[in-house]
Protein backbone atom coordinates (compact mmCIF):
# COMPACT_ATOMS: atom_id res chain seq x y z
CA UNK A 1 0.00 0.00 0.00
CA UNK A 2 1.25 3.45 -0.90
CA UNK A 3 2.70 5.34 2.05
CA UNK A 4 0.57 8.47 1.87
CA UNK A 5 1.78 9.68 5.25
CA UNK A 6 5.42 9.66 4.14
CA UNK A 7 4.44 11.26 0.84
CA UNK A 8 2.69 14.09 2.69
CA UNK A 9 5.58 14.60 5.10
CA UNK A 10 8.14 14.65 2.30
CA UNK A 11 6.14 17.37 0.59
CA UNK A 12 6.04 19.43 3.76
CA UNK A 13 9.80 19.04 4.12
CA UNK A 14 10.30 20.23 0.56
CA UNK A 15 8.13 23.25 1.25
CA UNK A 16 10.15 24.00 4.36
CA UNK A 17 13.36 23.69 2.36
CA UNK A 18 12.06 26.13 -0.25
CA UNK A 19 11.43 28.69 2.48
CA UNK A 20 15.16 28.80 3.06
CA UNK A 21 15.50 30.50 -0.33
CA UNK A 22 13.29 33.56 -0.01
CA UNK A 23 14.87 35.36 -2.95
CA UNK A 24 13.50 32.85 -5.49
CA UNK A 25 10.30 34.83 -5.84
CA UNK A 26 12.21 38.10 -6.13
CA UNK A 27 14.41 36.62 -8.85
CA UNK A 28 11.35 35.55 -10.81
CA UNK A 29 9.55 38.87 -10.62
CA UNK A 30 12.51 41.21 -10.86
CA UNK A 31 13.12 41.04 -14.59
CA UNK A 32 9.88 42.66 -15.63
CA UNK A 33 9.77 45.26 -12.90
CA UNK A 34 13.02 47.12 -13.02
CA UNK A 35 12.61 49.20 -16.14
CA UNK A 36 10.31 51.94 -14.98
CA UNK A 37 10.35 54.81 -12.53
CA UNK A 38 8.08 57.31 -10.86
CA UNK A 39 5.50 58.38 -13.43
CA UNK A 40 6.57 61.60 -15.11
CA UNK A 41 3.36 62.91 -16.65
CA UNK A 42 5.02 65.49 -18.89
CA UNK A 43 7.35 62.76 -20.20
CA UNK A 44 4.35 60.48 -20.76
CA UNK A 45 2.58 63.12 -22.85
CA UNK A 46 5.77 63.87 -24.76
CA UNK A 47 6.58 60.17 -25.09
CA UNK A 48 3.16 59.51 -26.66
CA UNK A 49 3.80 62.17 -29.29
CA UNK A 50 7.26 60.84 -30.04
CA UNK A 51 6.11 57.21 -30.16
CA UNK A 52 3.21 58.16 -32.45
CA UNK A 53 5.67 60.02 -34.67
CA UNK A 54 7.82 56.86 -34.85
CA UNK A 55 4.71 55.04 -36.06
CA UNK A 56 3.21 57.91 -38.02
CA UNK A 57 2.90 56.18 -41.40
CA UNK A 58 1.12 53.11 -40.11
CA UNK A 59 -1.09 55.07 -37.71
CA UNK A 60 -2.03 57.59 -40.37
CA UNK A 61 -3.81 54.82 -42.27
CA UNK A 62 -5.97 54.19 -39.25
CA UNK A 63 -6.60 57.62 -37.90
CA UNK A 64 -7.36 60.73 -39.87
CA UNK B 1 -4.75 49.24 9.69
CA UNK B 2 -4.36 45.64 8.59
CA UNK B 3 -4.63 44.87 4.92
CA UNK B 4 -4.93 41.35 3.63
CA UNK B 5 -3.31 41.00 0.25
CA UNK B 6 -2.88 37.53 -1.15
CA UNK B 7 -1.14 35.44 1.48
CA UNK B 8 0.58 38.35 3.16
CA UNK B 9 -0.57 40.64 5.90
CA UNK B 10 0.75 44.17 5.83
CA UNK B 11 0.62 46.56 8.71
CA UNK B 12 0.09 50.20 7.79
CA UNK B 13 -0.24 52.80 10.48
CA UNK B 14 -2.74 55.65 10.11
CA UNK B 15 -0.17 58.18 8.89
CA UNK B 16 1.21 55.83 6.25
CA UNK B 17 -2.30 55.08 5.07
CA UNK B 18 -3.23 58.76 4.77
CA UNK B 19 0.00 59.64 2.96
CA UNK B 20 -0.48 56.75 0.56
CA UNK B 21 -4.08 57.70 -0.16
CA UNK B 22 -3.28 61.39 -0.68
CA UNK B 23 -0.44 60.47 -3.00
CA UNK B 24 -2.69 58.11 -4.89
CA UNK B 25 -5.46 60.67 -5.32
CA UNK B 26 -2.95 63.25 -6.60
CA UNK B 27 -1.58 60.77 -9.11
CA UNK B 28 -5.06 59.77 -10.20
CA UNK B 29 -5.95 63.36 -10.94
CA UNK B 30 -2.71 63.88 -12.85
CA UNK B 31 -3.46 60.76 -14.89
CA UNK B 32 -6.94 62.04 -15.78
CA UNK B 33 -5.47 65.36 -16.94
CA UNK B 34 -2.70 63.63 -18.86
CA UNK B 35 -5.21 61.37 -20.64
CA UNK B 36 -7.22 64.38 -21.72
CA UNK B 37 -4.10 66.18 -23.00
CA UNK B 38 -3.01 63.07 -24.87
CA UNK B 39 -6.44 62.76 -26.50
CA UNK B 40 -6.15 66.36 -27.74
CA UNK B 41 -2.58 65.74 -28.96
CA UNK B 42 -3.69 62.63 -30.83
CA UNK B 43 -6.41 64.53 -32.68
CA UNK B 44 -4.06 67.35 -33.53
CA UNK B 45 -1.21 65.11 -34.65
CA UNK B 46 -3.43 63.27 -37.14
CA UNK B 47 -5.66 66.22 -38.09
CA UNK B 48 -8.82 64.66 -36.74
CA UNK B 49 -11.85 66.93 -36.47
CA UNK B 50 -12.52 67.19 -32.69
CA UNK B 51 -16.23 67.99 -33.05
CA UNK B 52 -16.89 64.49 -34.39
CA UNK B 53 -15.89 62.89 -31.10
CA UNK B 54 -16.92 63.26 -27.49
CA UNK B 55 -14.49 62.48 -24.71
CA UNK B 56 -16.44 61.43 -21.63
CA UNK B 57 -14.52 62.82 -18.67
CA UNK B 58 -16.57 60.87 -16.16
CA UNK B 59 -15.51 57.65 -17.82
CA UNK B 60 -11.90 58.78 -17.88
CA UNK B 61 -12.10 59.31 -14.11
CA UNK B 62 -13.24 55.72 -13.80
CA UNK B 63 -10.45 54.57 -16.12
CA UNK B 64 -7.92 56.34 -13.92
CA UNK B 65 -9.45 55.00 -10.72
CA UNK B 66 -9.55 51.39 -11.95
CA UNK B 67 -6.07 51.60 -13.39
CA UNK B 68 -4.72 52.80 -10.05
CA UNK B 69 -6.47 49.98 -8.22
CA UNK B 70 -4.44 47.60 -10.40
CA UNK B 71 -1.25 49.56 -9.73
CA UNK B 72 -1.91 49.54 -5.99
CA UNK B 73 -2.53 45.81 -6.03
CA UNK B 74 0.87 45.22 -7.66
CA UNK B 75 2.58 47.57 -5.22
CA UNK B 76 1.07 45.64 -2.31
CA UNK B 77 2.09 42.31 -3.78
CA UNK B 78 5.66 43.33 -4.69
CA UNK B 79 6.60 45.40 -1.67
CA UNK B 80 10.32 45.28 -2.41
CA UNK B 81 9.98 46.62 -5.97
CA UNK B 82 9.67 50.42 -5.95
CA UNK B 83 8.36 50.95 -9.48
CA UNK B 84 6.14 48.93 -11.74
CA UNK B 85 7.41 48.07 -15.20
CA UNK B 86 6.22 50.48 -17.88
CA UNK B 87 4.93 47.64 -20.09
CA UNK B 88 2.70 46.54 -17.26
CA UNK B 89 1.40 50.07 -16.78
CA UNK B 90 0.81 50.26 -20.53
CA UNK B 91 -1.09 46.97 -20.43
CA UNK B 92 -3.38 48.04 -17.59
CA UNK B 93 -4.18 51.47 -18.98
CA UNK B 94 -4.92 49.89 -22.39
CA UNK B 95 -7.22 47.36 -20.76
CA UNK B 96 -9.29 49.97 -18.94
CA UNK B 97 -9.56 52.38 -21.87
CA UNK B 98 -10.74 49.58 -24.14
CA UNK B 99 -13.07 48.18 -21.50
CA UNK B 100 -14.75 51.47 -20.54
CA UNK B 101 -14.47 53.24 -23.92
CA UNK B 102 -14.35 56.94 -23.00
CA UNK B 103 -14.60 58.24 -26.59
CA UNK B 104 -17.91 58.36 -28.46
CA UNK B 105 -18.71 59.25 -32.04
CA UNK B 106 -20.93 62.34 -32.14
CA UNK B 107 -21.76 62.50 -35.85
CA UNK B 108 -22.21 59.19 -37.64
CA UNK B 109 -21.32 60.93 -40.90
CA UNK B 110 -17.71 60.57 -39.83
CA UNK B 111 -17.91 56.93 -40.92
CA UNK B 112 -18.05 58.09 -44.54
CA UNK B 113 -14.54 59.51 -44.43
CA UNK B 114 -12.51 56.68 -42.93
CA UNK B 115 -14.45 53.88 -41.31
CA UNK B 116 -11.41 52.69 -39.41
CA UNK B 117 -10.98 55.82 -37.32
CA UNK B 118 -14.38 56.01 -35.59
CA UNK B 119 -14.59 52.24 -35.43
CA UNK B 120 -11.31 51.92 -33.53
CA UNK B 121 -10.98 55.37 -31.94
CA UNK B 122 -10.81 54.04 -28.35
CA UNK B 123 -8.35 51.32 -29.26
CA UNK B 124 -6.16 53.78 -31.18
CA UNK B 125 -6.21 56.14 -28.23
CA UNK B 126 -5.28 53.31 -25.86
CA UNK B 127 -2.39 52.30 -28.12
CA UNK B 128 -1.21 55.93 -28.32
CA UNK B 129 -1.26 56.30 -24.52
CA UNK B 130 0.43 52.95 -23.94
CA UNK B 131 3.37 53.36 -26.29
CA UNK B 132 3.80 56.85 -24.87
CA UNK B 133 4.15 55.44 -21.36
CA UNK B 134 6.84 53.01 -22.49
CA UNK B 135 8.65 55.73 -24.40
CA UNK B 136 8.45 58.10 -21.41
CA UNK B 137 10.98 56.01 -19.49
CA UNK B 138 13.61 56.70 -22.14
CA UNK B 139 12.95 58.64 -25.33
CA UNK B 140 15.57 56.51 -27.10
CA UNK B 141 13.38 53.43 -26.78
CA UNK B 142 11.85 52.45 -30.10
CA UNK B 143 8.40 50.90 -30.17
CA UNK B 144 7.86 50.34 -33.83
CA UNK B 145 4.65 48.88 -35.17
CA UNK B 146 3.53 47.91 -38.65
CA UNK B 147 0.16 47.06 -40.14
CA UNK B 148 0.73 43.35 -39.69
CA UNK B 149 0.81 43.96 -35.96
CA UNK B 150 -1.60 46.85 -35.62
CA UNK B 151 -4.58 45.46 -37.51
CA UNK B 152 -4.99 42.23 -35.51
CA UNK B 153 -4.00 44.05 -32.33
CA UNK B 154 -6.77 46.66 -32.69
CA UNK B 155 -9.25 43.94 -33.62
CA UNK B 156 -8.26 41.93 -30.57
CA UNK B 157 -8.58 44.95 -28.29
CA UNK B 158 -12.08 45.61 -29.56
CA UNK B 159 -13.57 42.15 -29.93
CA UNK B 160 -11.57 39.70 -27.84
CA UNK B 161 -11.28 39.27 -24.08
CA UNK B 162 -7.77 40.22 -23.03
CA UNK B 163 -6.21 41.01 -19.68
CA UNK B 164 -3.93 43.85 -18.69
CA UNK B 165 -1.18 41.34 -17.99
CA UNK B 166 -1.39 39.72 -21.41
CA UNK B 167 -1.37 43.16 -23.03
CA UNK B 168 1.74 44.09 -21.09
CA UNK B 169 3.46 41.08 -22.62
CA UNK B 170 2.28 42.17 -26.10
CA UNK B 171 3.90 45.56 -25.56
CA UNK B 172 7.06 43.94 -24.25
CA UNK B 173 7.28 41.75 -27.34
CA UNK B 174 6.48 44.68 -29.63
CA UNK B 175 9.37 46.66 -28.23
CA UNK B 176 11.76 43.72 -28.23
CA UNK B 177 10.67 42.12 -31.48
CA UNK B 178 13.31 40.28 -33.41
CA UNK B 179 13.31 39.51 -37.09
CA UNK B 180 12.63 35.78 -37.13
CA UNK B 181 12.36 35.57 -40.92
Amino acid sequence: MYDYKAFKEKGLEELEELRNYPDIQAAITQTLHNKSGETDYAAWIEGAKKAATDNYDVLKEWIN
Amino acid sequence: MTTNVGNEIFQLNETERTVNEDRLIAKRIKTEDALWVMFCDLLELFNVEPSNYRFDKTIIQTVSFRYFRDVLRIHCHHRDIPYIDSHKIAGYITYWICKLRPINVVHSGVYHNNKKTPHYINELFAFYVAIGRIKAVDFKRLIKSDNEFLEPFLYTLKFRPVSGDSLSMEYYLLENQKDCG
